[in-house]
């Protein structure tokens, strides 16, 4: 049980909420940027069909018959598949016509008739104040279950302990009216468009959405092992007998299908669903996300529904309880937040229904019944000033009225019930409707002889068996018929028997309807102004934009005099600022507003725009009416009118009958040509989306293109596209560069003419491979402008059309030049280091013999000579094998390093030792110069002192006479710098770059020297240790080495 | 391609599809299926209203992509 305290509070804070959202989207609405006009809120606004009927009601009608709660949804389904054509139709007529209700559309069709508006106005109150009672019933009904003492014990006992349970009627019917007052009726509006209202309706729709969907899914999977386990529990229960009772019988079949044209009709003639989706209604376009968006909404809100009544009835509740499952079983299982989510979900059902309906009934009151009454009656003119209070106190009557329904009238009945009988009530709008858009005979009298009999078959079939039902009228009317004849049986009429009383309302409703519609149609004849207003209805669609009458005579009329008339006129209905603005406007809207005296015919224009504004207030029908009676013309100005009609006939020459005939003739030829061009624009459409996408492949290759172009002008290789013939197409900046001419020495050339001539045969035989369809890859010599020649491997691959003939081919080229000099350097080391080789081992076999042969005749001193020569040729056999060694380490990635402290100072001290003399003998000075001790570093020492070796012997081999070898050493904060500098010949600057490179040994050929290995080695051993190597040289001034070494080894 | 695009926008293929809706629906096809049990009858209905609301989706998302609807 919940706290009614509570429960009200709730209520309160959720209506609070509501209004705010409401007056925020109005605050943004005057800023022209609001939330309303969006497809998403327009098709959840449209969910207030969904209403405690739904919530409530539908699980009470699954649970007595079972699936014939669903063609109540599944009709609307089917009819909203037709929305852009019918809906859209209704909409551009509200645009044109300023329709405020369904009322004024039926009295705006058929000739402005206000006696149809007002028949339409009644119908619609008798047949919607029952179901606004139902509204309110499912509000009491369910705040009495949520506070009773225990869910399934009597509701009403326990809520009736506090003061608020008994007075919550009351409260809601007050909350409700104030509710409805201040977002749909707060001012007119010529538009009579409540973008605030709509918001808060979508919200109401979302919540109701979400509440019935967490009772749904709390019953179905925590309850229950979801829907299978429900059916199978169900199929083993006996208690099957109202919820499985789809027969599959005929009149089952009947009853299924007057539910769902029942539902198709009320899907858009309910007048609340007609405001909502046509009134309210800011784009055509939204409609088409209706069309999905709302029947997604009703398939989800009812999918719950079987499994909610199955559930109920399994956990033993009573039949006639069935209405109240959905909140009794989340307060069964203790989980009261459910419940008051249910309640609120229940409650916004309720609510959103009563203040649609309550706003639209009010607009067709006032405007249809009580406006044409204050025409009549002369003392009740005042109350046109106060058209806005009289449409408060409607709001509030029909609230009331309501309450009272609910009090006093249809207890017995179900919820369904009543929803289905105002049902049937707007379904008799339908032939007025469509035949009015539809059908170009339909007129006035057909659609008042229709609706009449419509409306009174349904007041015998259903109203009156409900007041019997009710108690209000002797049982016998339903036992043997009136006065005993059984042939006007309400329920079985003519001796129909065999049929619900629901289908037999539809029957022969629809049967008078339709019938008298098309026969009084067929019968009278159209007023002229019927005629008119025929065209601008059925072809509404096709309609081009209205021309403007024709300036036509002279401007003599004071606009300003007729402004004030105009004023005065809306000053019944207005208050004096309204009633300028909607003036102001409606000069704007005909260009009028730069004038001071105005034509005839512009008069004319500008009292048809008046007229539309008004209608958007007070209904077509009246504003037509008042307009008329006015006395905007005067009897100069008529006078004119008639003249200029009379004017344009005689200048046609044609008699009116003939105008008619030719307006009807252009009329026709007009509608065609609209058609054309639709048809056109179409095609012109298509082709746009057409040309459309073929520039955007087009500027999808272009780009790949682009792209490919790019890459192989940016490639490192060279490549040649040549013809079937032979003939070179197209060739890349690379293949330029190799070939060392301008593309235009190339393009349209043969590759024979490029090549070496001694492989000029071998080049041809490759060609010929190629076109055999051979991928061929060979080396080739080509030759440039200057003689010079370069080394190449060609691929060439060949290509063939889809055919299969051969088409050209294209190859890549490799420039292989620095391959090939690397080669051959190679090859000269070799050759080179052999040669060293064998010179010493001659020196040291011829020695070594001679020692062996003439050892006893050679004296000592000779020996010690020989043996010296022979170790100097060791040592130097020696290094040369260790440099080659070292060389093939480099080449082959193996150089291995072994770290263990070393100390810098003591190791460069004894080199200085060591290449102190070798220095003094050449006639060199050397110097060493540490500043301050340098740290202990890990490094492989003697590798390091390989690299020092390396780079004096360099600085004592290329100083010049005299020179200064130095040694100095510095550090900074991670790392030593040793530098070994001489006063030597120095480096060509084009040199520096490859200094280091294996094999460099300079690029004049008459200093190179050694075989390019030890600057080599410096570099990689002093990079293998972390660290860096760096040459700074001034040719004829020397140069310095610096070597960087980590202190911390990596 | 276009040619399925051109066939969404005809106002004809709407009425194509609610007269579909109303047969799929109502009786008689209705009468024609085996629904023999209650768990049955809700798997066809609810199956073939989420169809057509997918065939809706389709055929509005075309007109919405169409210019100047």
């Amino acid at each position: 049980m919940l706290n009614p305290v509570v429960v009200l509070t709730s209520i309160c804070l959720y209506m609070g909420l509501l209004i705010m959202i409401a007056l925020w989207v109005e605050r943004r609405s005057e800023t022209g940027r609001s939330p309303a006009n969006n497809p998403v809120v327009y098709s959840l606004s449209l969910a207030v069909y969904c209403t405690a009927w739904t919530y409530y009601g539908s699980v009470g009608k699954a649970a007595t018959s079972g699936m014939l709660f669903l063609p109540i949804y599944l009709g609307p389904t089917v009819v909203v598949s037709l929305w852009w054509i019918i809906l859209r139709k209704l909409v551009r007529l509200k645009n044109t016509h300023r329709i405020t209700s369904i009322a004024d559309f039926i009295s705006a069709r058929y000739g402005r008739s206000q006696p149809l508006a007002a028949i339409v106005s009644i119908m619609a109150l008798v047949g919607i104040l029952p179901y606004i009672a139902l509204q309110l019933k499912a509000i009491l009904s369910s705040f009495a279950t949520v506070t009773s003492a225990a869910a399934g014990s009597a509701p009403m006992q326990a809520a009736q302990t506090s003061w608020f349970s008994a007075n919550f009627g009351s409260i809601t019917v007050i909350l409700l009216a104030l509710f409805t007052i201040v977002l749909g009726v707060r001012r007119l509006d010529p538009t009579e468009r409540h973008e605030g209202m709509v918001m808060a309706l979508a919200v109401e729709c979302l919540v109701k959405l979400i509440a019935f969907m967490a009772a749904g899914i709390f019953v179905t999977f925590f309850l229950y092992g979801g829907f299978s386990d429900i059916f199978q529990r169900f199929s083993e229960n006996s208690i099957q007998d109202g919820i499985n009772s789809w027969g599959g019988g005929a009149s089952e079949y009947f009853t299924w299908m007057s539910y769902f044209i029942l539902s198709m009709a009320a899907i858009m003639l309910l007048p609340r669903q007609f405001h909502v989706a046509v009134v309210e209604n800011s784009n055509e376009r939204h409609i088409l996300t209706a069309m999905w968006l709302f029947p997604l909404y009703m398939l989800l809100i009812n999918i719950f529904v079987l499994p909610i009544a199955v559930v109920g009835l399994l956990q033993g509740y009573g039949i006639e309880e069935a209405d109240r499952f959905v909140l009794l079983l989340p307060m069964r299982h203790l989980k009261p937040w459910l419940t008051l989510l249910v309640f609120i979900g229940g409650y916004s059902a309720a609510a959103g229904m009563i203040m649609i309906t309550s706003v639209t009934l009010a607009t067709m009151m006032t405007n249809h019944l009580l406006l044409p009454l204050v025409e009549r009656l002369q003392w009740l003119s005042f109350l046109k000033r106060h058209l806005l209070r009289c449409r408060w106190v409607a709001v509030a009557c029909l609230i009331v009225l309501g309450y009272g329904f609910e009090r006093w009238i249809f207890q017995p009945y179900m919820l369904v019930s009543i929803g289905l009988i105002s049902f049937a009530a707007v379904l008799q709008f339908a032939p007025a409707v469509l035949g009015g858009i539809f059908w170009r005979k339909a007129n006035k009298a057909g659609a008042m002889l229709g609706l009449g009999a419509g409306f009174m078959v349904w007041c015998y079939t259903q109203l009156l068996p409900s007041f019997v039902r009710n108690g209000w009228m002797s049982a016998s009317l339903l036992e043997q018929g009136p006065w005993g004849l059984r042939l006007l049986h309400p329920e079985q009429l003519l001796g129909l028997t065999g049929l619900d009383p629901l289908s037999h309302t539809l029957v022969w409703s629809m049967v008078l309807n339709i019938g008298l519609f098309v026969l009084g149609s067929l019968y009278f004849a159209q007023s002229e102004e019927e005629k008119s207003l025929t065209e601008d209805f059925v072809g509404v669609l096709n309609a081009a934009p209205t021309l403007r009458m024709a300036r036509y005579g002279e401007a003599y009329i004071d606009l300003r005099e007729k402004r004030a008339e105009i004023e005065q006129l809306l000053g019944q209905f207005f208050a004096g600022p309204e009633a300028q603005a909607i003036v102001t406007k409606s000069i704007v809207e005909t260009d009028l507003d730069s004038r001071s005296k105005i034509t005839i015919a512009e008069l004319v224009d500008l009292q048809s725009a008046v007229e539309r504004y008004l209608a958007g207030s007070i209904g077509a029908a009246s504003a037509h009416r008042t307009m008329q009676q006015g006395t905007l013309f005067t009897p100069r100005e008529r006078r004119d009118l008639s003249k200029m009609y009379a004017e344009i006939l005689a200048n046609l020459r044609v008699s009116p009958t003939e105008l008619k005939e030719k307006v009807d003739y252009y009329q026709e030829r007009e509608e065609l040509l609209v058609a054309q061009s639709h048809e056109l624009r179409e095609k012109v459409q298509e082709l746009e989306r057409e040309i459309k996408e073929r520039k955007r492949v087009q500027a999808a290759l272009r780009e790949s293109e682009q792209r490919y172009r790019e890459l192989v002008e940016t490639m490192e290789e060279g490549l040649v596209v040549e013809n079937e013939e032979g003939v070179i197409t197209y060739v890349n900046d690379k293949l330029c560069e190799m070939f060392g001419r301008e593309r235009s020495e190339i393009v349209g050339h043969r590759l024979q003419e490029f090549i070496d001539e001694s492989q000029l045969s071998m080049l041809c035989d490759q060609m010929v491979r190629t076109t055999k369809g051979d991928v061929c890859s060979y080396e080739a010599t080509w030759q440039g402008k200057g003689g010079e020649k370069r080394a190449s491997l060609v691929s060439a691959v060949p290509i063939f059309n889809a055919h299969g003939d051969y088409r050209g081919a294209f190859a890549v080229i490799t420039d292989i030049s620095p391959l090939k000099a690397l080669e051959r350097e190679k090859a000269n080391i070799v050759s080179m280091f052999a040669h060293d080789m064998r010179s010493s081992l001659t020196g040291i076999h011829g020695l070594g013999l001679r020692l062996l042969k003439k050892s006893d005749t050679l004296d000592e001193q000779k020996k010690q000579e020989y043996l010296r020569i022979i170790n100097t040729e060791a040592a130097k056999l020696e290094t040369l094998v260790d440099d080659f060694l070292e060389f093939s380490r480099l080449e082959t990635g193996r150089l291995k390093l072994n770290f263990r402290a070393v100390s810098l100072d003591k190791e460069l001290m004894e080199l200085y030792e060591t290449y102190q003399v070798r220095a003094a003998s050449k006639g060199l000075t050397m110097e060493l110069k540490i500043e301050d001790p340098l740290p202990i570093i890990n490094a492989d020492v003697n590798r390091l002192r390989r690299v020092f070796t390396n780079l004096l012997d360099n600085a004592l081999k290329y100083s010049k006479e005299q020179g200064n070898v130095q040694i100095s050493s510095s550090e900074t904060e991670e790392e030593v710098v040793i530098r070994v500098s001489d006063e030597g010949v120095g480096i060509d600057a084009r040199e520096l770059p490859y200094i280091f490179d294996l094999f460099h040994r300079g690029l004049d050929g008459d200093k190179r020297d050694g075989y390019g290995i030890g600057l080599a080695t410096v570099k990689a051993i002093v990079e293998g240790h972390g660290g860096r190597v760096h040459v700074a040289s001034e040719l004829g001034k020397g140069s310095v080495f610096s070597v960087f070494l980590p202190k911390e080894s990596r | 391609m276009n040619r399925i695009r051109r066939l969404l926008k005809h106002s004809e293929l709407l009425l194509l599809v609610s007269w579909l809706g109303f047969i799929l629906f109502n009786w008689p096809l209705l009468g024609l299926f085996d629904l023999q049990t209650l768990e049955d009858i809700f798997l066809y209905l609810f199956l073939m209203w989420a169809i057509f609301i997918l065939v809706l989706i389709i055929i509005c998302i075309g007109y919405l992509r169409t210019d100047g609807v």
